[in-house]
Order: structure tokens, then sequence, then C-alpha cells
């Protein structure tokens, strides 16, 4: 054969293989399908065989997915007549997909097989699909009770099934045994359970082959948590039993303990379902007898658990003054159990022993004590406030705790007592409980307790009075005006929250209270919102009324937030006193109406220089309206003060605004930006330099011209660089700006050099003797960046040593920008001095190139620390002042 | 024979013979070897022949012996593994079926009934009269499997038994719908004649009269034991499925004679498989006429069955309107698988429906 027809052989085969599997998975995909219609449509014996066939594959539970009724109808009718076990398997797996009338009918079919089907259901009852258990669980059930009826003294193989399973290690599996238990009533299941409660230890255990091993201690404790909770499922069935054999068992105190918890379990009447009363009587008596005359604690413990399970039972039948008298006499464990019990049971003739006991006798049922008057209600709260006498703080914090509990109207005046405790803790849980339950009654204690110490007191306080609302509002205006701060902020907040039925009081206030108290509550009437806005400009348009209540009312309407709040300050700035027209234009900048410009522009001009300031204040960062034209306007048309600081505000607006924006989006230096080409330049240096001029106009001015101005400008500023000028260091600053952004010579190494502006200072560091001074200017040159280096670097090689610190120490704050420089300077010296000044301002800058380059140098080339560190304290004073 | 053979000297000759003869001894030597080789994998392979059987019989016994343990797990292995046997194991089970153990005779006769034949008839027949009622129910089903003709007397007796355990009636019935043998019609249909009253549907109670609140509630009606019984009855005269059955399973499906909706389902179902033989003549009207009846049922399920049991029938012309006429009214059934199964009976009688 040769090659090709080989290869052709070869690709046949594999095609052939592949169409032979297409086939076959075609085939098995369509054979569902094909049986589901048979069982729909065949005949009945196709039927069965159509079933037999899913079963043996296991393929009832895919076949019978999302099919029609009568398919689901006729797969179930055709099990019973496979009739394998297998089959009934399939059927118990196949449960959750049917429809609820089928599955009824398939638990009807499973049931029928009685006695025949018990293995299958047991089997069932272990496996690992939740829906296989599940289904098996009903038939079990009802195979189990019909033979115990049929029977009932007779073996009963479901029984025998279940009671092998007691200590099966899957949870579920034992929860299925509970419930099939549980419901035959046989005195075998009672006998076999109630034998497995009477063991204390594992014992031998026989397997199903007739082998016999020791039962590991896990197996004995799950086939005792099974045996005692199908025992309580079982409920009066289970009782006589227990009695008989468990409660008085003479040797083990744990069995007794356990017979008693589970008899309160049965008996427990809130249990669902709950056992006839008379029968609940039944346990009542062995239970009293336990807990009045069993030697073991915690039997007695157990027995007093259980009674306060029992309700009115117990209450019925003299359960209580055992529980009274045991709380009194006994070990910490039994009396918080009884104290716990006689909560549940409600008795109010529990409540003074409990409280009693409380005071005199807690140890280790405090808790349970404090829950019991809790759950007793109001009937406790006038026995429970003697307590909160008491000289010991936990009996004080537990008996507030349980008034606090049980709350309603008689609970706040015994809390509200509580608020001056000394204890910390009590005043918190009285606070808190108080929150909500306040009344007119303890406005005054709960008033104080807005100046605690504790924070969560004075909060709870605080949302207390708000909550009671209208009544409680003479008395928080009261706390308005307190010396604490503090104490008005909880007051303000209080009556905020309580909103606009206080306007009228507050109004009040604001006119006639004394300057602490119209302060707060114009801050609270602003804090209320829109409503205020009347109240608020009824009290500022009326000239009669004091100053400080207008100025109030003012700054109220400032925080009111509301629109009509801008038109009475507009009037206020036209008419008013300066205190008030400067709280106005305060109030109009929080408002940020554009509408106001005019009038806050005004304002630059008026007579009082409060206002003119206030007015400058509030301008320099306004930006509604036409604020620039009016400004504009004003530096033509003011007096020359109104015109100088219209010009410091509109160059603050354009100029200095426009370099910190541009700067801060842009990250870098701006030094050749055209800048404050509409502010008038004169105005300001002549503001600058007019010593009779306002100080903080002159400052503004000084610093707009730093940014406004042009090298014509530095002549003004020039004069002010004088030791002991108190503006020497703006003015600095201003020259520098200027010469930064000035015209940019070049020198010969095609580096930038200083220009006439940087020379003056670089001349006055150099020159003066005025410490500050020489910082400022070393300050302003460091800002220059790369300007002044080189300027730096020849004076380096010429000046005295204490010069040399200095330029050193610029050089550090100039920064990178002087790094490359520097190492050219260095590399070109041979003063081995002058190598080392120059390694000094490396380590100054302090990037990491400079380091690193100090590092790789020779020793005798390497900085002097004494030069090193006179400079960086040097450096350290510039950074300063640049800030 | 060449020329050169013929003028060998003697001696030549008859040393040539013998050495002709060599390989003839040779092959005998080798064929005593292959012989002996051949006898002792023989008796190997008998042997391991033999002891395999006498290992199989003996774990044939255990797992014999596990028929009476109460491990249900291992009692469903040892089934399952003895099924598997097949038909070799008959004797022992047999052998079972004689055991003073219910649990070991019932589990024995079930096996019969899947791996058994002609020749367990006569021992499962004789178990039907056993003392335990799982003996002579898994003997029914059993006898059922097999499909033994001859029982089909004892069983329809043991169904139509009154007295007799309801769950060995049920299994009872599901051999006769196994065996689908039309003499045990009667019993079925006497089986089916025998149900609780129908209630009369209860009055409508005005809240707001005083009588209806003092009015002590009515007596719940008792439990209906043989309701199971008699779905399995239907089915079974379903898959005997002769004209005979068609009366009582029309009977035995209408609301105003049977009161248990189970029934009724499993009736309709089950004259779907009559219909499927195509009953003639009367037997034919009467099925048709029972099954459109149906549709007045006031239990979805009912309608649903009868209306797909109603695609299976053979429809004569005279029938064609009612039929039309119910099948329509099914696709209009406020139940959804009612109008489903109409849709789908449509389809198989070629009715045109135009869905709502």
């Amino acid at each position: 054969m040769d090659e090709n027809t080989r290869r052709q052989v070869t690709w046949v085969l594999v095609i052939g293989a592949i169409a032979c599997i297409a086939v076959i998975a075609s085939y098995r995909r369509g054979e569902l399908d094909r049986l589901a219609a048979t069982i729909a449509d065949g005949s009945p014996s196709q039927r069965v065989e159509a079933v037999r066939t899913l079963v043996a594959k296991q393929k009832l539970r895919e076949a019978l997915e999302d099919r029609p009724r009568w398919v689901q109808d006729q797969a179930i009718s055709a099990i019973p007549l496979v009739g394998t076990h297998d089959a009934y398997y399939e059927l118990l797996t196949c449960h959750d997909l049917l429809d609820a009338p089928v599955q009824a009918r398939d638990q009807k079919l499973l049931t029928a097989l009685y006695r025949r089907g018990v293995e299958i259901f047991i089997e069932a009852s272990q496996d690992k699909d939740g829906v296989t258990r599940g289904t098996a669980k009903a038939p079990l059930t009802n195979i189990g009770t019909a033979i115990h009826q049929d029977d009932p003294t007779g073996p009963n193989p479901v029984v025998d099934g279940c009671l092998d399973l007691l200590d099966a290690w899957d949870q579920y599996v034992r929860d299925t045994v509970r419930d099939v238990l549980a419901v035959i009533p046989s005195d075998q299941v009672t006998g076999s359970l109630v034998a497995v409660m009477k063991r204390t230890e594992p014992a031998k255990k026989t397997l199903a082959d007739g082998t016999i091993r020791d039962e590991t201690t896990q197996e004995f404790m799950r086939a005792r948590g099974t045996a005692e909770a199908t025992l309580v499922k079982m409920q009066v069935p289970a009782i006589e039993p227990i009695i008989q054999t468990l409660v008085d068992h003479p040797e083990e105190p744990d069995v007794r303990a356990t017979a008693c918890r589970m008899l309160g379990a049965i008996a427990n009447r809130a249990a669902s379902p709950v056992v006839p009363p008379e029968d609940a009587l039944v346990v009542v008596r062995p239970l009293l007898r336990r807990l009045t005359s069993d030697d073991q604690w915690g039997v007695r413990r157990r027995a007093a658990t259980a009674l306060g399970l029992l309700g009115d039972v117990a209450t019925e039948h003299g359960v209580v003054p055992a529980l009274i008298s045991r709380m009194q006499a006994e070990r910490d464990e039994v009396k918080a159990a009884c104290a716990e019990s006689l909560g549940k049971l409600l008795d109010p003739r529990a409540i003074v022993p409990l409280v009693d006991t409380l005071i005199n006798n807690r140890s280790g049922a405090t808790r349970e004590i404090r829950l019991a008057l809790t759950a007793l209600g109001n009937d406790a709260i006038p026995a429970t406030t003697g307590a909160l006498a008491s000289l010991e703080p936990e009996v004080r914090l537990n008996a507030t705790q349980a008034i606090a509990q049980i709350g309603g109207p008689s609970a706040v005046v015994p809390l509200a007592s509580m608020l001056k405790d000394r204890d910390v803790t009590i005043r918190r849980v009285a606070a808190d409980a108080l929150r909500d339950s306040a009344d007119a009654r303890v406005l005054s204690q709960v008033a104080a307790a807005l100046g605690d110490s504790d924070w969560q007191v004075y909060h709870a306080a605080r949302d207390a009075l708000a909550n009671v609302g209208t009544p409680a509002i003479p008395i928080l205006l009261s706390s308005l005006g307190t010396s604490t701060p503090r104490v008005s902020s909880m007051a303000k907040d209080a009556l905020v929250r309580i909103g606009e039925p206080t306007l009228p009081s507050l109004r009040t206030a604001l006119l006639t209270g004394s300057e602490d108290v119209a302060l707060w509550a114009g801050i609270t009437m602003g804090e209320i919102g829109s409503g205020a806005v009347e109240y608020a400009a009824k009290v500022l348009g009326d000239r009669s009324g004091p100053l400080t209540s207008r100025a109030m009312a003012a700054r109220a309407l400032g925080r009111t937030g509301a629109v009509g709040a801008v038109e009475p300050l507009v009037a206020a700035l036209a008419q008013q006193e300066p205190a008030v027209k400067v709280q106005a234009l305060y109030a109009l900048d929080r408002l940020a109406a554009e509408e106001a410009t005019p009038a806050m522009v005004r304002a630059l001009g008026d007579r009082s220089p409060q206002v003119r300031d206030a007015a400058m204040d509030v301008l320099r960062h306004w930006r509604l309206g036409d604020v620039e034209k009016e400004l504009a306007s004003l530096a033509q048309s003011g007096d020359e003060n109104a015109k100088r600081r219209a010009t410091v505000v509109l160059a603050e607006l354009t100029a200095v605004a426009a370099h910190d924006l541009l700067e801060d989006s842009l990250g870098a230096s701006l030094g050749q930006q055209e800048t404050g080409s509409k502010v008038d330049v004169a105005t300001l240096a002549a503001a600058a330099q007019d010593g009779s001029e306002d100080p903080e106009v002159r400052r503004r001015a000084i610093v707009a011209l730093g940014y406004a101005g042009s090298d014509d400008s530095v002549a003004a500023l020039t004069g002010l660089l004088q030791p002991g000028n108190e503006f020497a260091g703006h003015a600095a600053m201003a020259v520098a700006r200027i010469g930064d952004r000035g015209t940019v010579e070049i020198g010969r190494d095609k580096r930038p050099i200083l220009g006439a502006a940087g020379k003056q200072l670089f001349d006055l560091m150099m020159k003066t003797n005025d410490e500050q001074l020489k910082v400022r200017a070393a300050a302003a040159l460091s800002i220059m960046g790369e300007q002044p280096v080189q300027t730096l670097l020849e004076a380096l090689k010429t000046a005295d040593d204490d010069a040399k610190v200095w330029i050193v120490a610029t050089l550090g704050a100039v920064g990178k920008p002087a790094t490359d420089p520097v190492l050219e300077a260095r590399g070109v010296t041979r003063d081995q001095r002058m190598k080392q000044w120059l390694a000094a301002s490396l380590e100054c800058i302090g990037d990491a190139q400079a380091l690193d380059l100090i590092r790789q140098l020779a020793k005798e080339d390497q900085p002097r620390k004494e030069d090193v560190v006179a400079a960086q304290a040097i450096q350290r004073k510039i950074l300063a002042s640049r800030e | 024979m060449s020329g050169d053979e013929t003028e060998c000297p003697r001696g030549a000759s008859a040393d040539r013979l013998r050495h002709r003869q060599a390989p003839k001894r040779e092959l005998m030597t080798v064929n005593r070897r292959t012989t002996i080789v051949l006898v002792v994998i023989s008796v190997i392979l008998v042997a391991v022949f033999g002891i395999t059987r006498w290992q199989r019989a003996r774990a044939t016994q255990v797992l014999l012996d596990k028929l009476a343990g109460d491990d249900y797990g291992k009692v469903q292995d040892a089934m399952t593994q003895l099924r598997d046997r097949g038909a070799a194991i008959v004797p022992d089970l047999l052998e079972k079926l004689q055991s003073p153990e219910p649990a070991a005779k019932w589990r024995a006769a079930s096996l019969l009934g899947d791996v058994g034949g002609r020749r367990v008839w006569e021992p499962l027949m004789g178990a039907l009269n056993d003392e335990s009622t799982d003996v002579r129910a898994a003997a029914a089903v059993a006898l059922g499997k097999l499909d033994a003709k001859d029982a089909v007397g004892p069983l329809a007796s043991i169904v139509a038994d009154t007295e007799a355990d309801v769950n060995l009636r049920i299994s009872a019935a599901e051999a006769l719908a196994l065996l689908a043998d039309e003499a045990a019609v009667a019993s079925l249909a006497q089986v089916l004649a025998d149900h609780p009253p129908v209630l009369p549907p209860e009055p409508e109670v005005d809240p707001d009269e005083e009588a209806a609140e003092d009015a002590e509630p009515a007596e719940p009606p008792p439990p209906d034991t043989t309701e199971l019984l008699r779905v399995r009855s239907a089915r079974a005269l379903g898959a005997i499925g002769t004209g005979e059955c068609i009366a009582p399973l029309v009977q035995a499906a209408a609301e105003t004679i049977e009161p248990s909706a189970e029934v009724r389902t499993a009736a309709a179902y089950a004259l779907g498989d009559v219909a499927r033989r195509a009953p003639s003549g009367e037997h034919g009207t009467d099925l048709i006429r029972g099954l459109v009846g149906l549709q007045e049922d006031t239990v979805g399920d009912v309608r649903a069955a009868a209306i797909h049991s109603l695609g299976f029938a053979t429809v004569t012309k005279e029938q064609e309107p009612v039929v039309t006429a119910a099948i329509k009214a099914g696709v209009a059934d406020d139940f959804y698988w009612a109008r489903e199964a109409a849709r789908k009976s449509a389809k198989a009688l070629n009715v045109v429906v135009v869905d709502a």
C-alpha cells in the first residue's frame, strides 16, 4: 500500500469514527425523548418496559424533568409494575421534579409497599441527596405508624431501622430518625430511647453482622442527642417514661439533669405544638422534687430552668414560692436559674424578692435578676426604684438598666433621677433610655445633662429634649446663653430639630437676650432654614432694635441659605450701622447671591473702614455678576482709598487668581505668563508706597504688584526693602515674582542670569546686616528658579565664609534647578575649599542625583559638616519665610 | 522419485530412512509435551472453574443468608447481587421460600419474580397462602412479573377479598395489571364498584348567620382505605384493555359515582389504554361517550387525563362532531394541563383548533 492510499484510509477511518460517535451521541440524546414519548403514548406493557429501561440506566429523573402531567402520572403508575428496589429508589430521587398532585400519588404508592418498603426508605434516608432523604421520610413515617397501629406490641422494622441510625454521622439522617420515631409512640421506641438516655458513657456496640466493638465517644454523644431530641419531640408519650426512669435516677446526676431539661422542653408553654395543661401538670411535681431535694446543684439548676418554661401551669401550682425560696438560699448557678425562671413566669410575687436579692445577694445572678425584673414590666418599677439609692454602683446600674428596658411613662422620672449619678455608665444608660421617652416632667434634669462631661450623655440629652418638642423650647433657650459653648451648641441642635415652632421664641431671644444668647439664637435661626427668613428679616429691619440683635439677624439670614434673605441683607448694607453691615457682607458671601454684587462692591467705598475691610475680604474670591466691571468702575470714581481697594481686589481677582489657578493646574512656575493687563499698576504702586494707607491695603497692594507689576514697578518696591520695614518680606517676594516673570537674560553658558530686580535682591541679601531682611531676600531669590544660581556661584568664589553659608543655603532653597550648575562649577574649580562649599550646596539641595554624587566623593572632597549644619539652619529659615 | 535415490547404496538408504524418521520422532516428542501442557492447563482451568463455582456457591449462600438480616444496606446489596446471578440461584431461592423467616421468604419471592421461570409458578402460588402478608404480596407481584397465567384466578380472588389486607390486594391488582388477563375483569370491576359514597356538596355558609356559627362542624368522612386499591385496579383494567373493561372504568371515572379524584384520574388514563386497542361497535361508542362526559368533571387532572386518553380513540364519522366539540372545549379549559392535552389530542385526531 503506497503512502497516499494509507493516508486516505487513515482519514476515512478517523471520519468514520467521528461519525459513529456523533450518531451514538445523537441517539443517546434522543433516547430520553423517545422513552418519554413511549411512556406518554405507548401501551401499558410498553410503558413498563420504557420505565424499566430508564430505571436500569438511572435516567428516570432526567426523563421526567419538565414533562407534561400525563407523562409523570404514567411513569409513576408503571413503577410498581417494574417492582424492583431500584425502581422505587429511582422514584425517590425524582420526587422534587414532580408536580404537587403527582408527588402526593407517589407518596401513596411508596407507603403501600408497607414492610417491603422499609429497607428502601431506611437506605434512602441515608442518601447523600437531600431530595431522596426528604422523600423517604414521609412513607417511612406512614409505614412505621401503620405497622404500630396494626400490631402495637409486635416488632416494627421501621423502629429497628431508625434505632440503628441514632448515632448516624450525618445530622440530616439523625433529624429524619427523630422525626420518624417521634410519631411512633410505642413502648419499644420510648424504652429504647430511655435506655440510651440512661447511659452515661460509651458502651459496647453490636453491629448488624453480629460483631461487637467499643462505641466511640462521638457515637455515644450523637445517639444521646438524637434520643433526647426524639423524646422531646414525642412530647406526651415520653413524659411518663422520663419521669419513671430518668428523673429519679439514683446514681447519675447527669441523667437526672438531662431528664429535667427534657421535661421542661416537652412541657414548655411556648413550644409548638403545646402539650395540654393536664399533661404539663404531670411534670411539675417531679421537677419541684428535684429543685428542692436533689443533692446535686446541676440537677437543681436544670429543674429550676425547666420550671420556668411551664407558664401558668407552674404559677398555679406552687412553683413561684419554691423558686423564690431557692433563689434566696442557693448557690450562684441555681440562684441565677431561679431568677431567670421567675422572670419567665411573670408572677408579681417575685418582684420584691428579686429586688432584695439584687441588693443583698446578687452574686452570680445579677444579669438574670435584671432580665427578670425587666420581663416583669411596669409592676416592677416601684420596687426597682428603691434599688436606685443603693450605695453600690453595680446595684444602681442594674436597677437603672432594668427600668430603662421596661420603659414607658412610669420609668421616666426614676431614670431622670439617675442623670446626676456619680457613675458615668449609669448616666449613659439613663440618658439613652430617656432619648425617646423623656417628657415635660423631667425637662430640668435632662437640660442639666446637656452640661454633662460625657459625650454620650449630653448627646442623648440633646436628642431627648429635641424629641420632647415644643415644651422643651423655654429651657433650651435658657441653655443657649450658658457660659459653656458646648451646652449652647447642644441646645442649638435640639432647637434646630424642633424647627419652626421655635422661631417666635428665638426672635424674642434675639431681641431681648444677652449678646451670647443673641449669637446662638441667630445661629439657630439660620440653621432652621428658609422658615426663619421672615423672623430674622423683621429683626434686621427694625432699626429701633439692639445693634447686636440686628447683626445676629443678618448672620442668621446668611446661614439660612434662602434666596429670600438676599434682599433684606442688601438693604441693610445701604442703611445700617457698620457692625450690621459687616455681618450682612459675610452673610451675602455665604449666600453667594449674584444680585448682591453691586452693593458689595459699593461697600468698598463705605464710610467705615471696618466695612471696607470686610468688603475687601469678601470680594477677594467673589466672581459672581459683573464684579470686575463694578470694581473697575469704582477704581475710576471712588475716593483714593476706595480706588486702591478696588484696584487691589481687581488685581487679586485677575492677576493673582489667574497665576494661582494656572500654577495649580500646571504644577509649574509661570514666570513668563502675561497677567494683570487690566490692572492699574500705578495705583497699586502708589498704595504700596503710601505710608498713610491702611496697612492691610498696602500689604495686599504689594502682593498684587508682585503678580501684576513689571520691571518698572520694582522701584516702588525697592524702598520697602529696608531693615525694620514691616512690608519688606512681601516686597522682596513681589520683587522676586516680577524678576521671575520679567525678561530673562541668557549668559555665555546659555544659562539664565539674574535681571535687574533679582540683582537688587541679591545685593540686599549680601549687604544688609538685618538677618530678617536677609532671610526674606534669600527666600525671594530662591523662588526665582535658576535665575540667581550663576550669580550665587560667582559670589561663592569671592565672598567671606559667613556670606558663603548664606549663598549655600540659598542654593539649597532653590533646589533642583541649581543641581546641574553646581555640579558643573564643581567640575571646573581647582580650589579644594571651593569644592567643599559646592558639595555642601549639593547636600543642602538634597535631590537624589546630588546625594548620590556626594556618596561617591573622596573623603577630602566631602562637605564639611559644620558648613552643612550652618547652611541648613539658614535654609530652614528661608523656606519658612517662603511659606 | 529422483535417480539419485534409486542409485543410492543400501546402507545409505537405511540411514536416510532413519534420518527421515527422526523428525517424526521429534514431532512425537513435541506432541507429547504439548499434550502434557494442554492437560495441565486443562486441569488448572477445570480447577479454577471448580474453585470459582465453589466460591460462588459459598458467596451465594452468604448472600442468601443475608436475606433474613436487618442491615438494610447489606440486604439490598445481596438482593442486587443475587438478581445478577440469574436462574442459577432459583433452587436456593425456592429453598429460602420455605424459610421460617418472613423477611427471607418475601425477599426470596421477590427475587424469584426477577430470575425465575415457569417452574417457580407453583411454589409462588403456594406462597400466596403464606401466613405473612408481605410474603403473599411479594409472591403476587412475582407471579405478575413471571406472566403466570395460572395465577390469575387466585390473584383475582385476593383482589376481590374485602377481608384481605389492602396492601396485599394492591399487590394482587398490580400483578393482574402485568398479567393483563381478561379473566380478572370481573374481580377488578367489583373492586372499583366498592367505593365510599359520594358526599353531597357542602352548602354555602353565610358567615353572617348566627345559626351558621352555632352549627356543629360536620363529622369528617371515614378515611378511604381502598382508594389506592381502586386506582391500581383501574390501571389493571386498562392493561387488560378488552371491551368488558370499558363499563366499569366509565363508572369509576364518573364524578357522580366515584368520590375519589385519584381513582377517576386513573380510570380516565385506563380508558386511554383501552382506546389504543380500538374497540368497535357499542364498546367504542361507550368509550367515546364516557371520555367526552369526563370533560364535565370538576377536577382538572381528571379532565386532562380524559382528554389525553381521547387522543388514542378511533373516532367514527358519527362520533366526530362530539369528539371535536370536546377537544375544542378542552383547548379552552381553565386547567393548563387540560389545554395542553387537548392540543396534543387535536393533533393526533387531526382536529383543527384555534387557540384563544
